[in-house]
């Protein structure tokens, strides 16, 4: 679980000004983004037509985590802001730290996709909040996330008392969404396909669209948090293609602010994410445990790893030199050339998302080509071998230009 | 006026194309015999022998088969620029416009490279690509769109020691339009004059590129990656945009009989140039026209250099090393105007047939840091006469004959014609893109020939079977069985219409060409048809004589067979297209997902429809999408449309992914149970994963 500084946290749960908003809408922002260069790398490692189910529900994740940067980029968009992408997209540097809010305890690090990296890096960061007690879907015993009281907060906290910012705020300043600027926000429904649970074409206009877009970011990250056991294993029938309702939190609806009120108790968190989907943990759980998370009375969270399997052979996985940057790999050999190609795109494609979010949401046009092409580099680069003293290493496509 | 004058920047550096090769073989159209071997790359190396000691070789996909297509400029920097009182700067200190990078778009998908047509692979297009200006800090000071435009004076034999593309050299002249400028943090005077020419030229500029030392073994570090020398300099409407409407110079041994020359001599390997007098300065641009040596090293700039001794152009290519007793190879090279209008008969100048101009720098150095353009002062005593004879390319005397060596000049009467739009597509699906204009200009000694009559003719080539695009495997077993095309047939679908018996003031004049009403399937497997035609002087033209064309000038149309969209489009007609283009590129079907298979196609119907529905040079064009005709464009576009209509989008970001097919990417073909090509009895594809 990626955590966050609990002063942050704490700050917005007192109320703040706009401008601390504004800072907190921008952390968002660069929570989602720092997520996707470590899935990417898992997905470019892929080789082309193996480990197809692994490979579709991390692209699918790794989607899902641009929305939640539209998203958040949009609600910082409607109160006044803009992020400056290129400046964030630079400054992260792996393995962690991530953005200096956010905790470095857990080391996030680019990696091939292994079940040690599933296991280590992206199941630990999406990994749903959980006390003592609590049992996740598919697991047997209760991990509970480990408490620091007083320096970091879990990120669905980070997003629950942003949302009690902006509530409080909101209350206080009629202003707050006056000038929403909707035309700079990014319409997702024509570069997403539909997220029911988001706000008419992601797009913020008042205090309950950032709700419902905030709602989406955590449901989709870590699962539904229900009021009640009744639904989840109804929610569980519920796959891709089938239409649904979808089940909100209530706890994190503005209209039901419960401040700090423990609303969670055992085996109430449900693996779905609202959306005909299952959240990032479960599916990553289901590469990890290499079957399909099903319902399952018998199992003690009433769900196990035992449906239809989902391979991951990591002999059609390429053996990534880890965390890698441009400046790993040796001067004018195939591997450097390749490497530099695809940075450059890499900042090409940040380059473009920045204008996307700062006053020209048609640039996304532009943006969502370099991200095939993107794609298509990262497989170049995966031909090469590192050479040098890493022999028997591939050339993984480098996020970042030197440590 | 154009990049060759004032204010001028050259620059040198590396530029990339990773083109795809399976479609450089025409039979890998033909979706019936096509075999998933054929995006696997040729053997390396090229011819191996298998266990019994016999030689085998299989093209497969040619050398690139997973090309994205991509072009850019690498590295590349201004070296040197020709400032306002004619002199050239070679430092910063002089104008910061040197050592400024010259480079892509960075906020947008790379630029393309692709083909006219598998039939003619010899005037490449590129699209989608933006030039820019870049201080070394990032920041971009002149940005523009380089309208797309075929590659001209190509010629394979320029690097003497190597063979095929990496022999090659050609170069690329087009205008950059929708030029912007920031010129706020440079004190450049250079690049305020530049500006202020564009800003009064419609924001247009002159680019050309020269291109050679290409990469083509996969594998290699620089694989993909050849060297570019570049110049920039203001636009003229009054002119030409992809070549230079001046003196061109030929090589002597395409005007004068192979019997003029002696067998012992060596005759370096010049190409085909062009140059352009402004007041009294003759231009000349040598970057396609020297000949080069191959020579190990670590970087492509220093292993393609200059060397006159290296060619396979003619004359005898051991001369040089057995002891060539003229050595006219050795001679510096010198421009010089010839003192009769009539061509010699010979190579071999006597003192009274030329009076020397100035000697030119045909260092390597030179062809780096300007680009390859020479100055040449022409004195007033010449300048009298310098519309009237014509211009050559010579070596100095040799002292032990007295006489200079001819390498180029200009042919009989000095006339040049040339179309400045000359590799095209005709589509009857689309009347108004079925007839296009072709700006063809008219000189004589370089000068312009304007408002007088001249008469023009095209001629057809004839049918050809396109032998060279398909080459047989050793043993031939692997040979794709699809029979070659046969380019040119049917006769006669092409009209070419001169539409005004004079020259315009520019020395323009227009032909209109127009395609048929209906076009076939002559290449059975292939949309459309190649057809190439000769172009020239008529015979009875009042102005100017039949000159002799640079081997690949000539107009290449590619006209597209006639489809009518079906009503409702259904994915039976879509598939056989999207299979295609499934086969051609690997590097989309399986590099991002299959669309050839209908539940992957639909369950991206949106990114599909994006991509088709762009326009024609976006950078997101598919090259793919370029061979389709409109008709079959629109069937694509309504099929995906309808697909969004009835489905939606798709239910979640899994669904969107999720759809892959077993048989495609992860196994062979042959693992699909029911065959991936296979159809049921009501024509649809019958793969179980459908």
């Amino acid at each position: 679980m990626l955590s966050i500084r609990q002063n942050i946290i704490d700050q917005l749960l007192k109320g703040c000004s706009l401008e601390e908003l504004k800072k907190a809408a921008n952390t968002a922002v660069e929570l989602e983004l720092s997520t996707i260069p470590p899935y990417l790398t898992g997905l470019f490692s892929v080789m082309p037509g193996s480990n197809q189910r692994a490979a579709a529900l991390v692209q699918s994740i790794v989607t899902e985590e641009m929305l939640h940067m539209t998203l958040a980029a949009n609600l910082l968009i409607a109160i006044g802001g803009n992020p400056d992408i290129v400046a964030i997209g630079r400054s992260l540097s792996y393995p962690t730290p991530l953005p200096d809010k956010i905790d470095d305890d857990l080391q996030v690090g680019l990696a091939a996709l292994t079940k040690r990296q599933l296991k280590n890096v992206f199941m630990a960061i999406e990994r749903p909040e959980t006390k003592p007690g609590e049992i996740l879907p598919g697991e047997d015993v209760p991990q509970p996330t480990p408490v620091v009281p007083g320096e970091f907060g879990s990120i669905g906290q980070f997003y629950k008392a942003l949302l009690t910012a902006l509530t409080i705020a909101d209350a206080s300043n009629p202003e707050l969404f006056a000038n929403p600027r909707l035309e700079q926000q990014l319409d997702i429904s024509k570069w997403f396909p539909p997220v029911r649970t988001a706000p008419a074409e992601g797009k913020i206009r008042n205090l309950d669209d950032a709700a419902l877009a905030i709602n989406t970011i955590v449901a989709q990250g870590e699962g539904i948090q229900t009021g009640s056991g009744s639904h989840a294993n109804e929610e569980g029938l519920y796959q891709e293609g089938r239409s649904r309702k979808a089940h909100l939190n209530e706890s994190i609806l503005p209209r039901h602010h419960q401040g700090g009120k423990k609303v969670v108790s055992t085996n109430e968190i449900h693996p779905g994410d609202g959306d005909g989907s299952y959240a990032h943990y479960f599916k990553f759980g289901e590469i990890f445990h290499g079957r399909e998370l099903m319902p399952d009375l018998e199992a003690v969270s009433g769900w196990s790893y035992n449906g239809a399997p989902v391979q991951l052979d990591e002999s059609q996985i390429y053996n990534f030199l880890p965390n890698a940057a441009v400046s790993d790999y040796i001067p004018g050999s195939a591997a450097s050339i390749a490497a530099q190609r695809f940075y450059d795109a890499y900042q090409m494609l940040l380059t473009s998302l920045d204008q996307v979010f700062n006053g020209k949401p048609a640039a996304m046009d532009k943006a969502l080509g370099l991200m095939y092409q993107l794609k298509l580099q990262a497989h170049q680069v995966a031909q090469c071998p590192v050479g040098g003293n890493a022999s028997n290493l591939v050339a993984a496509p480098p996020f970042m230009l030197t440590h | 006026m154009s990049y060759l004058q004032y204010p001028r920047l050259a620059f040198s550096g590396l530029f990339q194309s990773d083109v795809s090769t399976v479609n450089n073989d025409p039979r890998h159209f033909d979706n019936a015999t096509f075999e998933d071997r054929f995006q696997e790359p040729t053997f390396q190396p090229h011819l191996k022998e298998d266990s019994g000691g016999a030689k085998v070789t299989a093209y497969n996909g040619w050398w690139n088969p997973w090309g994205t297509g991509i072009f850019g400029l690498k590295n590349c920097v201004v070296q040197s620029a020709l400032g306002q009182d004619g002199n050239e700067i070679f430092s910063s200190g002089e104008d910061a416009a040197i050592g400024l990078t010259v480079g892509n778009a960075g906020d947008q998908p790379s630029g393309k490279m692709v083909d006219l047509d598998p039939d003619w692979q010899l005037a490449s297009c590129i699209y989608g690509q933006v030039i820019t200006l870049k201080a070394a800090n990032g920041q971009v000071l002149m940005r523009g769109e380089y309208a797309p435009n075929p590659f001209r004076d190509l010629w394979f034999n320029r690097v003497g020691n190597q063979r095929g593309d990496s022999a090659a050299s050609a170069m690329w002249q087009t205008i950059l339009t929708n030029v912007t400028w920031d010129l706020s943090k440079i004190d450049s005077p250079l690049l305020q004059d530049l500006k202020a020419i564009s800003e009064q030229q419609n924001n247009t500029l002159s680019l050309r590129m020269t291109t050679y030392g290409y990469d083509a073994a996969l594998g290699d570090s620089f694989f993909s990656y050849g060297i570019v020398l570049g110049a920039i300099g203001p636009a003229y409407p009054t002119e030409p945009q992809s070549f230079i409407l001046g003196r061109r110079f030929i090589p002597a041994a395409s005007l004068l009989p192979a019997s003029s020359y002696q067998a012992e001599d060596y005759v370096p390997n010049v190409g085909w140039f062009s140059a352009q007098l402004v007041e009294n300065t003759l231009y000349a641009d040598l970057s396609n026209a020297l000949p080069l040596i191959y020579k190990q090293a670590s970087t492509p700039e220093t292993a393609y250099t200059v060397d006159v001794t290296c060619g396979s152009g003619s004359g005898s290519a051991t001369a040089p090393k057995n002891g060539d007793s003229n050595q006219y190879w050795q001679r510096p090279f010198i421009i010089a105007q010839l003192t009769a209008s009539t061509l010699p008969t010979s190579p071999y100048l006597q003192p009274n047939q030329y009076q020397p101009l100035a000697t030119v720098d045909i260092s390597n150095a030179n062809l780096l840091s300007r680009s390859g353009i020479v100055s040449i002062p022409v004195p007033d005593s010449v300048i009298a006469s310098i519309n009237q004879l014509p211009l050559a390319l010579i070596t100095s005397a040799s002292p032990a004959t007295g006489n200079a060596l001819l390498l180029c000049c200009e042919g009989n009467g000095g006339w040049e014609v040339r179309a400045d739009q000359f590799a095209l597509r005709l589509d009857p699906n689309d009347a108004e893109a079925n007839t296009l204009d072709s700006n063809v200009y008219v000189a004589q000694y370089g000068v312009p020939l304007a408002n007088a009559p001249v008469a023009l003719v095209a001629t057809s080539t004839g049918p050809q079977v396109d032998f060279g695009d398909c080459p047989t495997d050793t043993p031939p077993q692997t040979t794709p069985r699809a029979p070659a095309p046969t380019i040119n047939v049917p006769a006669d679908q092409l009209a070419f219409v001169q539409d005004t018996t004079n020259t315009n003031a520019n020395g323009m004049v227009n032909l209109t060409i127009n395609g048929p009403q209906a076009l076939g399937y002559p290449r059975y497997y292939m949309d459309g048809q190649f057809f190439n035609y000769t172009y020239n002087f008529a015979p009875d033209s009042a102005n100017g004589t039949a000159t002799v064309q640079q081997q690949f000038d000539q107009y290449a149309i590619v006209v597209h067979s006639t489809y009518v969209v079906p009503d409702p489009v259904t994915w039976a007609d879509v598939q056989p297209i999207l299979q295609q283009y499934a086969n051609l590129y690997p590097v989309m079907s399986q590099g991002l997902f299959d669309f050839s298979k209908k539940e992957q196609a639909d369950a991206n119907a949106f990114i599909l429809k994006f991509v088709f529905d762009k326009p024609i040079d976006d950078p997101d064009q598919m090259p793919v999408t370029r061979d389709l005709s409109s008709s079959k464009r629109r069937a694509l576009i309504q099929y995906f449309d309808s697909v969004l209509q009835e489905q939606g989008r798709p239910a979640s970001m899994l669904d969107m992914f999720g759809k892959r097919c077993p048989t495609r990417g992860g196994g062979p073909r042959t693992a699909c149970p029911e065959g991936a090509l296979s159809y049921d009895q009501d024509g649809k594809p019958g793969c179980p994963a459908k």
